[in-house]
């Protein structure tokens, strides 16, 4: 589903070029559960917001779905965020001034859903996550673990192709992050969800079918799990 | 993202910082209450000076034609100002079909007439009515059956029966003097000053309009007269030519000048002292609006800053910058519309309750709402572009670190 090939990627820092991807080359197929590790600073971060069209400048080819995703407008790559691919982050990020249910509601609305139309899918992710009862709430009023249910359901609010989880666990205890994962693994077993996680806490890797290592921009190591 | 989803969305965050959005919203309304209590007293002004000047006569056929004294002490000796062989002098103008008296919609009822009061002569006030209606002392009001019937009655104010006949109560049926005209005293009316000197402004006696000027033969206003011009013939020169029969043979060719004169003159002036005003007041407030505006500008780069998280979030979700600059623009065209509402009521009540001391009603009107909204808009537009611009441009690699 996803092919990467000969990408490259530099940052300009004043005189400097910055060479943060070398040569990557990879794979991810449908229904795969994949983990992206490394140390700060590998460039994984970069190489996700790539894989999540919100970088476009960079060398190499990227082929989504067989498609070439090249000089896209603002207009389409919005379009392939809005409905191929869902984010998770570390901090949650949902709009604290909407409630639950309005930050769910959001993607749907920006793939231009009327208000009328939104309530029955929200319902219905919000269930999945297991926060049914939770919409009318403001994001403050939660704990850490359910509002990153609220960022799951909101990344698969729209259905799409797959997710990118940058750190999940990264901002909770031991026992939430479990849950959390196991959330993860639910959806990737029985939805089929497509899964690329980002981590840098091995215990993370066992929910996974398999590891990319990154460093210093390049990928070192691809393992299968189990 | 549904144009609706955007409004709700702006108002929605309009709503979250009530104090400031108000206070952003404070220059605003002060600026549009302004601009629109003047221009809406402007109107109303206007309004009622065409509603009162306007001709009976509106033909298009018609010109009018005044007479202005060298001398302006001649005009309160001289009676009338045409005589009948001046009207049958350009009567025979070629082109001229009537000549007539000019006709104001508002009739002047009053009249000086000069009383002999015990060997004195005075001028003093009168008016012709239809009836009366004031309280009197004895005897009876004027009926509208002393019209009909060209009664030559009259009723005298209670200081003037006094000073012709002795005591009041004995004037009724007594004979009143008036130009070598006799009027048979029916009521006396009580005096509301009790002087017959200057400061009196009251009149003195009134008439039944349709006997003064039966014998008075006065019917109107002598002073302007109105020609009617045959159809197809060059209005202008028509007129231009019984102006210059009128200047070589007219009866008081010699103290003044006859000239054409435009009913709407008096109301082009008026008007355009008021417009004057109003773009001098207009000007004051346009600097506050200019000042609010920038206020709304600096709320708006305020917000932006403040929510780049948001803005990050958004476009991770999929908004397109198009969808973000909608976003800001409809909350910066919001907040002015929001103020523009609010001043323009604010500025229709001001309208309203100063129309209570002044002489003309103010009301509503389209051209009002349409500049409060249209400022507001403008307003709203021209100061959050930027700041909309901004927020849609940020780069989402940086908002998403």
């Amino acid at each position: 589903m996803i092919k990467l090939e000969q990408i490259n990627k530099y940052y300009a820092l004043e005189e400097e070029k910055l060479h943060v991807l070398k040569n990557i080359n990879f794979e991810i197929k449908e229904k795969e559960f994949v983990a992206v590790m490394g140390p700060s600073g590998s460039g994984k971060s970069t190489l996700i917001n790539l894989i999540g069209f919100i970088d476009k400048k960079f060398e190499g080819t990227y082929l989504f779905e067989g498609k070439e995703i090249t000089d896209f407008s603002d207009k389409e790559l919005s379009a392939i965020r809005n409905q191929s691919v869902g984010f998770v982050f570390q901090n949650f990020s949902l709009i604290e001034n909407n409630t639950v249910f309005e930050n769910v509601e959001l993607p749907l609305l920006y793939n231009g859903s009327a208000y009328t139309d939104t309530k029955k899918r929200v319902q219905e992710v919000l269930a999945k996550v297991g926060l049914a009862d939770k919409g009318n709430k403001y994001p403050k009023q939660l704990s850490g673990g359910q509002q990153q249910r609220v960022a799951i359901a909101r990344s698969i609010v729209n259905s799409p192709r797959f997710i990118i989880a940058d750190e999940p666990t990264g901002a909770l205890d031991s026992k939430t992050s479990e849950d959390i994962m196991q959330l993860f693994q639910d959806l990737n077993k029985q939805e089929g969800v497509t899964i690329i996680l980002v981590t840098h806490n091995p215990e993370m890797v066992s929910y996974c079918d398999r590891l990319i290592r990154v460093k210093d921009g390049a990928i070192v190591e691809e393992e299968l799990i189990k | 993202m549904k144009n609706y989803v955007i409004w709700k969305t702006a108002l929605k965050s309009i709503l979250k910082n009530k104090k400031r959005s108000f206070l952003t919203m404070f220059g605003i309304i002060i600026g549009i209450a302004s601009v629109i209590t003047i221009v809406s007293i402007g109107n109303g002004f206007k309004r009622d000076m065409i509603d009162k000047m306007s001709m009976t006569n509106t033909n298009e056929n018609v010109s009018n034609i005044t007479f202005n004294y060298y001398d302006v002490a001649n005009a309160f000796k001289e009676g009338e100002v045409f005589k009948k062989s001046d009207l049958d002098l350009i009567k025979n103008v070629k082109g001229i079909k009537k000549v007539a008296f000019y006709k104001p919609k508002i009739i002047l009822t009053e009249r000086q007439i000069e009383l002999n009061v015990r060997g004195k002569k005075l001028t003093k006030k009168v008016e012709r009515v239809e009836q009366t209606s004031a309280p009197l002392l004895s005897g009876r009001q004027i009926e509208p059956k002393d019209n009909e019937t060209l009664n030559k009655v009259v009723v005298v104010d209670e200081v003037l029966a006094q000073k012709l006949y002795g005591e009041p109560e004995k004037a009724i049926g007594k004979g009143f003097e008036v130009m070598n005209e006799l009027f048979t005293v029916v009521g006396i009316k009580a005096s509301e000053s009790g002087t017959l000197s200057m400061e009196n402004q009251a009149p003195l006696a009134y008439f039944p309009i349709k006997t003064y000027d039966h014998y008075f033969n006065k019917p109107d206003s002598q002073s302007i007269l109105d020609l009617e011009i045959d159809a197809g013939e060059d209005k202008a020169q028509v007129t231009s030519e019984a102006l210059k029969q009128l200047n070589f043979n007219g009866s008081m060719r010699n103290i003044g000048e006859y000239e054409v004169y435009n009913p709407k003159s008096d109301i082009d002036q008026m008007g355009s002292i008021l417009d004057n005003l109003t773009l001098f007041i207009s000007a004051v407030a346009g600097i506050s609006l200019f000042i609010a505006g920038v206020g709304v500008m600096n709320m708006m780069y305020i917000s932006v800053s403040e929510r780049t998280k948001e803005i990050g979030i958004r476009r991770a979700l999929g908004a397109t910058e198009k969808d973000i600059r909608k976003q800001f623009l409809a909350e910066g065209l919001t907040l002015t519309l929001l103020g523009g509402m609010i001043g323009y009521l604010l500025g229709m009540i001001l309208g309203v309750v100063s129309s209570i001391f002044l002489p003309f009603a103010v009301r509503p009107d389209l051209f009002t709402i349409g500049l409060a909204v249209g400022i507001s808009v403008l307003i709203g537009v021209v100061f959050s572009y930027m700041p909309a611009s901004a927020a849609s441009k940020k780069d989402l690699i940086d908002i998403m670190k």
